[in-house]
């Protein structure tokens, strides 16, 4: 292949966003050479083998927005463990599902209620909730499960009385550091779910609010209804995904994959009908807010923290977003700032 | 109800919304996502593999996608890495970590947070980065032109050991002949052979083997040493001069040399003031110091943070500083000033002569502030402790060599003849010399005063760029805790050209209250276990080998480092012939090391030799630093003219895991391991006061091809087989002093675990009396923590012996040796750490000896040997604010980091690029009022030594200091699986999107005084420490 080829087939490949040809291209390249390992972001993580191997024995479902897809379909996991069991997965012990009348879960009395609390005087800001969620949960690049909005908020004052003292001023750098991370409320009263057409989404008694994508027809509706930006439509599957509270994780007694290693101990999960949990105990002894609490969501992510000064609510005239991924990747603003070269 | 009727109830609701779809278009038009409801679908693959799923296996390691060592939990299900946690036993991530005993069964579904970062948490892309290099690869294009061919092992090994006319089919190379490890090795003779017979001083031809590193850590530099010694080359060294050098020069010469990081113990500390140390983003470990300094906050603990922009730990900060970028040391000999006037010092503290004086007064260490120094400039030991000798009094012999200090009533002794030594002899604040014999002394405190005099409070504060009064309640409230305040510093107030004194000066405010080893004070962590098997009652010795002729390697290194210019031949010689020995060719470093431009300058000048083969491990030089000598595809900037210079740098051998920007540079690239394939024993750092040895191991098979003997392929295996071929000792057979051969690594570093398991000196626990005893090696390891070695058992099954296995097991089976949780605090006195500096008898240093009498070698002056407020200067000592003027550069150049990227090695992570695809030049918003431009406009920044300066775009920050402009460095991958390379003829065209953002390091300032005719020279530094200055740059800012 000549040089010039291989850029020609490169371009073309960029340009329909296709995965696959960089990865025929690749194999050639394997061919002749033998130095890269492809193990692409389709393939799955394995060796220059295995992922050779894969490319032949199966083709990935691709439309160009798969290109980002960080995924787990793979000859070498794929087997036939039980894995992808969703019943398991969305209702483990039969436990009872709501698709309304949510005020009925109380009847039933569920051992659980599992809540998250996020303590903002520990929010480092570091994000490694936001990755470890795409790593925990397979979440297609440019979407996320949750988030920390990183703000500066605040701007310099000339005033003889600041600190700042330079050859051309004094001032006063008024300024605050906001980190707020953010996710699905697993609200009590969730109007995402009530709005599905096909009773794909729905709360578990115990407190997650799911998705079930061997119901879910796409249609974006929940996307729609959910105040916060917690869902979105998977690129690969084009169904409604969102925070699941990593519910197989938590059903073995496990921590959520963002709890397990969040840097500032900032989130807590824990069972809100257990008076000795540590989230019983800091809702007892800490003032907590929700977010929105005005739409009648009652959500179940409640912050310590907040103050007048700091809202969880974005407010682009008063805030300067220190890391362009605090906003919502679809946005023009984000588009502005980064530029679309990475997500499409 | 069962799927077949879920799917049916979806396809109707389709067929209807088709059929509806004009209908509903105009509803949902706007809805992004509605035209992927027409594509095909994918399978929704659910991720349930979690920890105790059949299969799944869960190993322990250290993590390395930054330098803090964190033990990671590798989540593996058919050796294929699933997911990255927190590994629970390792007090990095985990608080309280599992007690060393809890069995890893448990450990497995452990309910607590065991936390990475978010760096560590994308590890998973970096091993399975596409671009990964798997095979050796030989360049066959000039050398920069990036093109290669794939080579076998044996090639490999057998071209670069034989040398040879090896890239005769390179046009213009067709007659050079390339000096292979045979050619400097002559058969061991290279060893004894100096490479300058006018300078044997300076060592052999060996030493011509240039080895650096930038990513090798405990254990495999280690390895890389050995190879070097065994070869008989003083040249292994590592990057810390780009990094953090200035920091730990101070830390080390205000500590007897001991100890090169101090910590505050976070947890009890009531007041901390951060200089420069990027809390929340960086620094050691950048995990546990967020951790600990979130839950302290929450719970009371006031901190300042001092720094030239905002960062995160801001939002929990009481109070955020911004200074003059390099006005650290202003502010804190402010403080010093201010303190010392104001009584608010620990008296009786400083006064203490010994530790015996020390402990009785019941404090755990004690300083040399009574000691006397000679001020008379003429005497021969000028700027030196008096010692009984200098000023004419008589002592025994065992006293010869003892500084003098003054008992109460003045009169001298030697210090360890009297409890309390005078700070003030010639009265309160007086800083008059006092004579003995004539000789004028003073006292070391008298120094640091006479020092911190130089400048009114006023002067300070402006020099630093904040208000006087500031300077006031800062000192005032660090010395309102007891020993319970601590300011501490990193990179942003150390990588100075003046980054040593600014260090000084805030380890002298520690100083003066004591606050060294004292719970909720200054701390220098727990220990690190015995992993070379020094000590006497480690299994292996691994510093030594069969037949290692003495005095083997020795010499000066390439880079001048460890060396004082005063004992070498160039200096004696000089002064023998009468003749001045300043200015020496290029300043040398007795306090420094790994000062990877002065490598470079050495390559380039032959100066004290020239080098024949540069082996990199592991690094980007090209991309990363030294500042201004690299960082853009700019071949006329000084690093790239270096390595393209044949003659300079003969043989260039890399091992990497992609073809990094320096890569494209190698003559051959060697594939080598990423982390999560490596080994390593990683000490913790002092902010966890309980000791640490993470070990790290590969957590699936390696992605790198094997040689035809089925070894993995990667830097180690070749360093055995370069030696084995040259019959080096401590490589192939007869390689141990204890017997056993090395052929493999796991040969050597599993001895090297076996080493921390029997390790009986620093790890200690608490009994049921609550007493604190040692404990011995850990106990043998049980059948099922057996089977975490199994796998290494079948590929090195003699490289320990079958009791130790037992052992090693124990260790692997929980991802190192660590103290438990409740060991930090059992000091023998109250408030005294369990692990303490003084505990060794080891002193603080108000004024240190060798840095006073070691001279600048460039400009011949002497150093200062107490804390010092000094501006920025070139190496002459010329004044940078002279050279650039603020008229025309009016902004200063700093970089930050952040808490999602580490220099060089993370841009391969998607899950951290898409997290920010771009980088900015931020500035601050009063700034870009001024000049017309907001977030996203264009700018041209301009220096004095890149006039024709950088564009980039715009992101206005508050938080930025007035006249700052700051960027992240961690953008900007022109190669490293970016831009495009030629493999056997076929161009491998990278991923763009490691290429965002702004890169300014070119811009950085080269150093006007030492720049050759040619041009050609190094980043400004420090003249004590040899770090290199990032933020000293001023430049001019343009919109366009």
């Amino acid at each position: 292949m000549a040089e010039d080829d291989v850029h020609v087939e490169q371009n073309n490949a960029r340009q329909m966003g296709n995965q696959e040809s960089r990865r025929e291209f690749l194999k050639q390249a394997l061919k002749v050479g033998g130095v890269v390992g492809i193990a692409t972001v389709i393939g799955g993580p394995v060796g220059a083998v295995k992922a050779l191997a894969s490319t032949e024995t199966k083709q990935n479902a691709t439309d160009g927005s798969a290109t980002n897809w960080e995924g787990w379909e793979d000859p070498q996991l794929n087997v036939n463990d039980g894995w992808n069991n969703w019943d398991k997965i969305l209702n483990p012990d039969n436990l009872p599902i709501y698709h309304d009348h949510f005020d009925e879960i109380k009847k039933v009395k569920p051992k659980h209620h599992w809540v998250m609390v996020i303590d903002l005087r520990k929010c480092v800001g570091c994000q490694s909730c936001t990755v470890a969620c795409k790593s925990e949960n397979n979440i297609p690049i440019g979407y996320y499960r949750t988030w920390v909005d990183v703000a500066e908020i605040g701007s310099t004052l000339q005033t003889s009385l600041g600190n700042t003292v330079t050859a051309n001023g004094t001032y006063e750098q008024q300024i605050k550091i906001r980190n707020i991370p953010k996710l699905c409320n697993h609200c009590d009263n969730p109007p995402c779910v009530t709005v599905c057409p096909v009773k794909a989404t729905f709360k578990r008694a115990d407190g997650p609010v799911l998705v079930d994508p061997r119901l879910c027809i796409g249609c974006g509706t929940c996307v729609n209804a959910c105040p916060y930006d917690a869902r979105y439509i998977n690129p690969i599957s084009h169904t409604a995904d969102k925070c699941t509270l990593c519910v197989e994780r938590i059903d073995e007694g496990l921590l959520p994959a963002c709890v397990t290693t969040c840097v500032g101990r900032a989130r807590i999960f824990g069972d809100l009908n257990d008076p000795t949990s540590e989230v019983s105990k800091l809702l007892a002894s800490n003032p907590v807010q929700v977010r929105k609490p005005e739409m009648g969501t009652d959500p179940q992510v409640f912050y310590i923290g907040l103050n007048g000064e700091i809202s969880t609510e974005n407010d682009p005239e008063a805030e300067n977003l220190i890391y362009t991924y605090t906003m919502n990747t679809n946005s023009t603003a984000y588009q502005q700032l980064a530029g679309k070269s990475l997500l499409k | 109800m069962k799927n077949d009727n879920k799917n049916i109830s979806r396809r109707t609701f389709l067929k209807g919304l088709v059929l509806g779809g004009s209908l509903l278009g105009g509803v949902w038009g706007g809805l992004p996502w509605l035209p992927d409801m027409f594509k095909q679908r994918g399978k929704y693959v659910y991720p349930d593999r979690i920890e105790n799923w059949p299969g799944v296996e869960l190993r322990y390691s250290v993590c390395r996608q930054c330098r803090s060592d964190c033990g990671l939990e590798a989540r593996v299900f058919r050796d294929t890495l699933l997911k990255l946690d927190g590994n629970p036993y390792h007090p990095n991530s985990t608080e309280p970590q599992l007690d060393y005993s809890v069995d890893p069964k448990t450990a497995v579904m452990a309910p607590i947070p065991h936390s990475l970062c978010a760096r560590g948490q994308a590890g998973r892309q970096t091993i399975y980065d596409p671009y990964r290099v798997l095979r050796p690869l030989k360049r066959v294009g000039n050398r920069g032109s990036n093109q290669f061919k794939t080579i076998t092992w044996e090639q490999l090994v057998s071209e670069t050991t034989n040398g040879g006319y090896l890239f005769k089919d390179v046009p213009g190379e067709e007659t050079r002949y390339v000096e292979g490890f045979k050619d400097l090795w002559l058969n061991g003779q290279g060893r004894f052979i100096p490479a300058d017979p006018a300078h044997p001083d300076m060592g052999p031809g060996t030493n011509q083997l240039v080895i650096y590193w930038g990513r090798a850590e405990p254990g495999q530099n280690n390895f890389i040493s050995r190879f070097a010694s065994a070869f008989g080359t003083v040249n292994a060294l590592p990057h810390v001069g780009i990094c953090e050098l200035n920091h730990h020069v101070a830390t080390e010469q205000s500590l007897n040399g001991k100890v090169a990081m101090l910590k505050p113990d976070v947890n009890n500390a009531e007041y901390i003031i951060w200089f420069g140390a990027g809390i929340y983003t960086a620094n050691f470990p950048m995990q546990t110091l967020a951790r600990k300094v979130a839950d302290a906050a929450a719970k009371g603990l006031k901190f300042v943070i001092v720094d030239v922009s905002a960062i995160p730990s801001v939002a929990h900060a009481d109070k955020f500083v911004t200074v003059n970028p390099g006005g650290d040391g202003a502010l804190a000999m402010g403080m010093v000033r201010w303190i010392i006037e104001n009584h608010r010092y620990d008296a009786q503290f400083l006064g203490n002569t010994t530790i015996e004086s020390a402990n009785q007064t019941n404090e755990p260490n004690y300083t040399n502030a009574s000691y006397l120094v000679i001020v008379d400039e003429k005497h021969p030991h000028a700027f030196k402790f008096a010692r009984p000798k200098d000023v004419g009094l008589q002592v025994t012999s065992t006293d010869e060599d003892k500084p003098l200090a003054l008992d109460a009533s003045g009169k001298p002794y030697v210090f360890d003849q009297i409890s309390a030594g005078q700070l003030w002899p010639t009265g309160d604040l007086n800083v008059q010399p006092i004579k003995i014999n004539g000789v004028s002394l003073r006292t070391a405190m008298q120094i640091l005063y006479q020092n911190a005099v130089q400048h009114s409070l006023s002067e300070y504060a402006q020099i630093a760029g904040v208000q006087e009064p500031l300077i006031e309640e800062l000192a005032n409230e660090f010395t309102s805790h007891g020993k319970k305040s601590v300011a501490d510093f990193y990179r942003g107030a150390a990588m100075h050209t003046n980054g040593f004194y600014n260090g000084r000066s805030i380890l002298t405010l520690n100083m003066l209250i004591g606050n060294v080893d004292w719970v909720g004070g200054y701390m220098q962590g727990g220990a690190a276990a015995d992993f070379m098997g020094t000590g006497k009652n480690a299994p292996y010795h691994l510093m030594k080998w069969p037949n290692q002729p003495k005095k083997v390697p020795n010499g000066v290194k390439i880079s001048r480092e460890g060396t004082a210019y005063e004992k070498t031949s160039y200096y004696k010689n000089a002064l023998a012939a009468g003749q001045s020995p300043f200015p020496a060719k290029r300043p040398w470093f007795p306090f420094g090391f790994g000062i990877w431009h002065e490598i470079f300058a050495g390559i380039w000048d032959g100066y004290p030799y020239p080098a024949k083969i540069v082996y990199q491990h592991m690094a980007n030089p090209a991309f990363s630093a030294p500042p201004g000598m690299s960082g853009k595809q700019d071949e006329s900037l000084p690093w790239f003219r270096m390595i393209k210079d044949l003659k300079k740098v003969p043989l260039f051998i890399t091992d990497d895991i992609v073809v990094s920007e320096t890569g494209a540079y190698a003559d051959y690239i060697i594939p080598d391991s990423t982390y999560l394939e490596a080994w390593g024993a990683l000490p913790g750092f002092p902010t966890t006061p309980t000791s640490v040895t993470g070990i790290r191991q590969p957590v699936v098979e390696p992605l790198m091809a094997r040689t035809s003997d089925g070894r993995v392929m990667c830097f180690e295996t070749y360093m055995i087989d370069v030696a084995k071929k040259l019959g080096m000792p401590g490589f192939g057979n007869n390689a141990f002093m204890e017997g056993g051969s090395l052929n493999q690594r796991e040969d050597f570093y599993l001895k090297l675990v076996a080493n921390v398991a029997y390790d009986s000196s620093d790890f200690n626990r608490v009994n049921a009396l609550g007493e604190l005893i040692k404990r011995g090696p850990v106990p043998d390891g049980s059948a099922a923590e057996l089977a975490s070695v199994q796998r290494w058992m079948k590929v090195a099954p003699n490289a320990v012996s079958p009791e130790q296995w037992r052992k090693v097991a124990y260790v692997i089976a929980r991802g190192g040796r660590f103290e438990d949780y409740d060991v930090a605090y059992h000091g023998p006195k109250p408030g005294w750490l369990t692990h303490r500096y003084g505990a060794k008898g080891n002193l603080l240093q108000i004024y240190n000896e060798n840095v006073g009498s070691t001279h600048n070698a460039v400009t011949g002056e002497l150093f200062i040997g107490t804390g010092q407020s000094v501006p920025q200067k070139t190496m002459k000592g010329r004044l940078m604010d002279d050279i650039d003027l603020s008229s025309k550069f009016n902004y200063h150049l700093t970089t930050y980091k952040l808490p999602i990227h580490t220099q060089s090695r993370t841009m391969d992570d998607p899950w951290l690029r898409e997290l920010l695809p771009e980088s900015f030049i931020e500035i601050n918003d009063l700034d870009a009022q001024r000049m017309g431009v907001t977030s996203g406009d264009t700018v041209r920044v301009i220096s004095a030594n890149y006039p024709q300066g950088l564009t980039g775009r715009v992101r206005v920050l508050p938080g930025v200091r007035p006249g700052v402009i700051t960027f992240t460095n961690s953008f900007g991958h022109w190669q490293y699986g970016s831009g495009s390379w030629i493999v056997n003829g076929q161009t491998v065209s990278g991923d763009n999107q490691r290429n965002g953002g702004v890169r300014l390091n070119p811009l950085m300032r080269l150093d006007p005084d030492m720049l050759d005719s040619s041009g050609w020279g190094t980043c400004l530094e420090d003249p004590v420490g040899g770090g290199a200055s990032y933020f000293d740059t001023k430049v001019q800012v343009v919109k366009i």
